[in-house]
């Protein structure tokens, strides 16, 4: 008892030195692979001083200018908490014993000794013959694995990666954002020297803009109020500006429409309704007559996929100045369709059709049939998503209507389909060849549902039978020989007395 | 050294002496294919049945009827051949003379009643026939009429099935698969190998197998074989395995939810389990550990796994499947320092 008792004390002290090995090497690897994330994350801070005076600037008030060296030393410090972070985390990883047990194994050679006997005395099967003598034999390999030096791989399996992820992530926010607005340290030194009675003057940033020679220059007159709205900087240009206005549409375009649209086309009046529901409100802010369509929760893939392909009527490209639409215009339509009105009656006829046909393939397939046999090729039932067998109806249709639901399996599992009654019902058997394989393969069935047809034939009239009239023909007649004519007289004559003496 | 440990040295010992001698034995009749002999006496010794694939000529029937002699264990074959019914292989009722007068229907016993049942090309039968085996291997008796004849241990059907001849072939149903315990595949010899091979069969000298064993030490063998401890850890690596063919399991690899229809069942884990255990007897351990598991995984879940369509068209074979999920699925002694 005592010897299973060190042996368990000494299995428990080798567990360690396998674990602490083992979380050394995971220190090692995820500062390793982090080290990049955490530099990444010294953007942090000057990051942080922009958005401020972003912030500062956005509010009149005047920006907060920290010393060069405070945002060294904030770098330093970030860049030095994301190392600890990591090696924090890294230490904390759970070690598994049988791992590290195993670490000592293959060290001393012990070939699993070690951790069969350490979960042999867990199980407290210490008394069993050959559990026994396991856990003796294990006995050999205790102090070679002490002493042996261990081969720690320097890459442990893969696990969760959040942190260098978030670390990346953040890192990557702060690029794009500094990228999107480019304001740097020294901008905002220049917009400070600039500052004048805490009054801030934005519109230096339109210094950047081409000068068009022919516009006079703007007088600049200090104003005590800060020019918020007008002086906004979006970081567009004012060329953008102006392409993204919505244009005008010509006069008569507009007069022809009128306020309620009477001046559209029968087509184009028939997919508003369509599009009003789809299509995105007027950015003229009027409001739209119909209530919003709430959206089926059940879609089938196909219409997700085409959506995905195709750009709803909202994240259409928009069309050039010409052909802007009249409703976004805000002088016709107040439908908050953003349908051209003057477009063509052709173009209108398909843009509604196609919406039908999207409706109708809608109801063809169900997106859960697809998302099952895609995981498991149609093959076997998992478990986990188990789902009420398919309907065993084997109703072949009503009428010409065929049954919807009668497909006869028996669940969704493919080799079913080829046992029972179903597999009785029109088979065809196609013998398919495996390339490389001598013999024909697997016979596959390929079911169809078909009603039976009916086949015409030259119709075959009944009439009575009558003996033959015209001659038969020559027939053999052999010849008797005297003897069997005697006889044959002598038989009619008897047989002809009897019926006569019967009468 | 503990009382207890010391008897389970003695059984080991023995256990690893009578298989050498057994395996001694066999091999003066063949020549090489040490891992189909090791596979034959392995599967003999955990109380499964073995299933050999071969082309014709490499010693698969000799290897098994050698091992009939060598273990001195009643010894049958059957040749299967498509026209074979049910009772041909189990037997049948039949009216014989009374000594003393008269007539009565009496049982001849078919070739299935014995110890090691030689099933030769198998799959020539129909399912009908290959069908009367299933009681047989699995439940270890027979049942003919209101009958049921419990058939005598230590009991092992051992088939052969040739791979090429597939036409006028029924190819076994999988519940009958899955019955063997091992499928080996038996390969050409090495060309160092051939100089005996002809040396011993083309000669006049006729080779003697001596019976070293008898069904009462193979009996004690396995049951040698069944106290071998299982760690926890061994334990769920081969569960993983076996779970790792199943399709749409946590721990299949790709290659097996694209191109796998049917992956091994929990008889799969008892394969791999009672194999290992035999595996670390003859290694000298006193538990099995998941090289043993490993070592024995390709010889019993290859039958077990089902290729689809998809599969067979991109030739991918189950032994391609098994690799992928020993590639795939990591002990715990590994995971952690892979």
């Amino acid at each position: 008892m005592d010897a299973m008792q060190d042996d368990r004390t000494e299995l428990d002290t080798l567990a360690e030195r396998g674990e602490a090995a083992l979380r050394d090497r995971n220190v090692r690897y995820y500062l390793r692979e982090g080290l990049p994330a955490a530099l990444a994350s010294t953007v942090l801070p000057p990051l942080l001083v922009v958005l401020v005076q972003f912030a500062q600037r956005l509010a009149g008030v005047a920006p907060w200018q920290p010393s060069a060296w405070m945002i060294a030393a904030a770098m330093l410090l970030t860049g030095l908490g994301a190392a600890l972070l990591i090696t924090n985390w890294a230490r904390r990883l759970p070690v598994d014993r049988n791992a590290a047990l195993g670490l000592l194994d293959a060290a001393a050679g012990a070939e699993e000794r070690l951790v069969t006997a350490d979960a042999l005395l867990q199980a407290g099967a210490a008394h069993d013959p050959f559990a026994a003598a396991a856990i003796e034999d294990a006995r050999w390999f205790l102090r070679p694995a002490v002493d042996a030096p261990l081969a720690v791989p320097a890459n442990p399996p893969p696990t969760s990666s959040l942190p260098r992820g978030v670390l990346y992530a953040l890192a990557g926010v702060a690029l794009l954002f500094g990228a999107a607005h480019p304001l740097g340290l020294d901008r905002g030194e220049a917009a400070l020297a600039d500052a004048d009675d805490g009054a801030v003057r934005i519109a230096d940033i339109s210094r950047e803009r081409p000068k068009d020679p022919r516009t006079p220059e703007p007088i600049e007159e200090p104003t005590s109020e800060p020019a918020v709205p007008e002086a906004k900087p979006d970081g567009r240009s004012r060329e953008a500006k102006a392409a993204s206005r919505p244009t005008e549409l010509p006069d008569d375009a507009s007069r022809k429409e009128g306020r309620g649209g009477a001046g559209r086309s029968a087509e184009a009046q028939a997919s508003r309704g369509e599009s009003d529901a789809r299509g995105a409100p007027s950015n003229q802010g009027q409001e739209s007559k119909k209530p919003p369509v709430v959206k089926k929760p059940l879609k089938t893939k196909k219409k997700r996929a085409k959506r995905k392909k195709k750009p709803t009527k909202s994240e259409e490209p928009k069309p050039a100045s010409g052909e802007e639409s009249g409703s976004t215009a805000g002088k016709g339509s107040s439908q908050g369709s953003n349908r051209n009105p003057v477009t063509s009656e052709w173009t209108s006829k398909d843009q509604v059709s196609s919406d039908e046909e999207d409706e109708v393939e809608d109801d063809e397939e169900v997106e859960d049939e697809e998302v099952d046999s895609e995981a498991r090729g149609g093959v076997q039932p998992n478990l986990r998503d188990r789902r009420p067998p398919v309907s065993r109806d084997l109703t072949i249709g009503f009428g010409n209507q065929p049954n919807p639901n009668a497909n006869g399996r028996g669940g969704p599992s493919q080799p079913k389909k080829s046992r029972g009654t179903a597999s009785l019902v029109l088979g065809v058997p196609i013998p398919d060849r495996i390339k490389g394989q001598p013999n024909p393969g697997k016979t596959k069935v390929t079911q169809e549902r078909v009603e039976p047809r009916r086949e015409h034939a030259p119709l075959q009239r009944a009439e009575p039978r009558m003996p033959r009239q015209g001659p038969a023909g020559s027939l053999a007649k052999p010849e008797l020989t005297p003897w069997m004519r005697a006889l044959l007289r002598d038989w009619f004559l008897r047989m002809r007395t009897q019926e006569t003496k019967k009468r | 050294m503990s009382t207890e440990s010391a008897a389970a040295r003695k059984s080991a010992e023995e256990f690893k002496a009578t298989y050498a001698k057994i395996e001694a034995q066999i091999q003066r009749m063949m020549v090489g294919q040490e891992d189909v002999i090791e596979g034959v006496l392995t599967a003999l010794l955990a109380g499964g049945h073995v299933l050999l694939e071969g082309v014709p000529g490499l010693g698969k029937t000799l290897l098994i009827a050698s091992l009939g002699r060598a273990v001195d264990l009643s010894f049958s074959r059957i040749q299967f051949t498509p026209d074979m019914m049910p009772a041909d292989i189990i037997g049948t009722q039949v009216l014989v003379e009374k000594e003393g007068g008269g007539h009565e229907v009496r049982f001849q016993e078919g070739p299935l009643i014995a110890n090691v049942v030689l099933a030769d090309e198998i799959n020539r039968a129909t399912p009908k026939t290959q069908s009367a085996l299933l009681q047989a291997m699995q439940e270890r008796q027979i049942s003919v009429g209101r009958k049921t004849i419990d058939l005598e241990e230590p009991y092992c059907v051992m088939a052969t099935q040739n791979p090429v001849e597939q036409e006028g072939t029924y190819p076994l149903p999988e519940a009958q698969l899955d019955r063997f315990l091992f499928k080996l595949v038996v390969g050409y010899p090495q060309e160092s190998e051939y100089s005996a091979i002809l040396d011993r069969t083309v000669g006049d000298d006729e080779i003697q197998i001596d019976a070293v064993s008898n069904g009462k030490e193979i009996m004690a063998m396995r049951h040698v074989v069944r106290q071998v401890p299982v760690p926890e850890h061994v334990k769920q690596y081969a569960i993983q395995l076996v779970m790792g063919t199943q399709p749409g399991s946590d721990y299949a690899p790709g290659l097996v939810n694209e191109s796998v229809a049917l992956g091994s069942s929990p008889r799969g884990a008892q394969a791999l389990l009672l194999a290992g255990k035999v595996c670390a007897l003859l290694a000298g351990r006193f538990a099995v550990n998941t090289d043993d598991v490993r070592k024995v995984a390709r010889n019993a879940l290859r039958h077990r796994v089902m290729v689809n369509f998809q599969g067979q068209s991109d030739g991918v074979s189950a032994d391609d499947v098994v690799e992928a999920v020993l590639a795939h699925v990591k002990p715990a002694t590994e995971a952690a320092v892979r």
